[in-house]
């Protein structure tokens, strides 16, 4: 049996071979980016950029579910490699133990940037190289029960800084729990996945804001 | 004029109301004035989260359909029939 038989139905060979040529580069590797990158591989991307600097600590395990307690300590993108390999031997995995700034050396050939930071400093940078290398970026942010999705194509949509010019850094450690973070990668993982088969309507010009304290999910159009 | 006002996330949780419907007798009015008119309508202070000293404050996003005011004209953005305004405290976390 075929890895992907449950997913011919629904992306086609041609969408699992668009799949397998692709290269995504996530940026973050917490909450959001060990379940981007857990997905994507389980759905076949062909290669992964991984960025983090941090390593594996214990507050993380409670949702980032790529590291387990044997990882404590060591750099989340070398335990995030081990794992994603032992998922799928043949995805390519590029690491990255750096900050994501003006000073980092991008990779070429990336067709995603997905932004799954934890601050807005960070975002605004990724977002400064999405539109430096004209690639679409897949943003999320997330507070607590709450968030917001969307994604950016340079040229087409308004750029992040516009969406949340205005946001701040809040002084406090973020909130989080497993659920809130697992649901929102898997949005993030999905709308790659749309965006790289062409499939269905994505976030492109629309933000998806989450509120998971109530359940309600709303899109505004953005200009 | 009329205008729609939706408050999300923890805007939302602080107010307890999502949505508001305002009808006045005008053609525009500016943000500023919006947001005087709202405190008083919904009868809980909650624009000091907002602005601060004739300006707005960072922390939390306000979109007049769609487009963010910090590239309209700020706190001075005219508001007219018909328009939706969205407010929200966005997520930095990942």
């Amino acid at each position: 049996m075929n890895l992907y038989a449950r997913h011919i139905p629904l992306l086609g060979r041609e969408g699992i071979k668009k799949l397998k040529n692709s290269s995504v580069l996530i940026a973050g590797l917490g909450g959001l980016g060990t379940v981007v990158a857990d997905i994507l591989v389980r759905t076949g991307i062909g290669k992964l950029h991984i960025v983090d600097h941090g390593e594996v600590d214990l507050p993380d395990l409670n949702r980032q579910i790529l590291y387990f307690k044997d990882d404590l300590g060591k750099k989340k993108v070398y335990a995030a490699k081990q794992r994603l390999k032992s998922i799928r031997e043949d995805v390519v995995i590029k690491t990255y133990a750096d900050y994501i700034d003006e000073n980092f050396k991008f990779p070429e050939n990336v067709q995603v940037i997905v932004d799954c930071l934890d601050n807005f400093r960070s975002k605004f940078a990724v977002d400064e190289i999405a539109v430096k290398y004209n690639i679409p970026l897949v943003h999320a942010g997330l507070y607590g029960f709450f968030g917001q999705i969307t994604t950016v194509v340079p040229g087409e949509t308004p750029r992040l800084c516009e969406i949340l010019n205005g946001a701040e850094e809040k002084k406090e450690v973020i909130p989080v729990l497993g659920s809130v973070s697992t649901l929102f990668g898997a949005i993030q993982a999905l709308e790659v996945v749309k965006l790289l088969c062409d499939k269905g309507n994505t976030l492109k010009g629309k933000l998806l804001i989450v509120d998971l304290l109530d359940m309600s999910f709303e899109i505004v159009d953005l200009k | 004029m009329r205008v729609k006002v939706k408050f999300f996330t923890l805007l939302k949780l602080y107010l307890g109301i999502g949505e508001y419907e305002l009808e006045l007798d005008k053609d525009s009015i500016t943000l500023n004035q919006l947001l005087d008119i709202l405190e008083e309508k919904i009868g809980k202070k909650f624009t000091f989260k907002l602005r601060e000293g004739g300006k707005l404050k960072k922390g939390v996003i306000i979109l007049v359909n769609g487009k963010n005011v910090f590239h309209l004209n700020g706190i001075d953005t005219i508001i007219k029939d018909g328009d939706v305004i969205s407010m929200f405290p966005p997520g930095g976390g990942g």
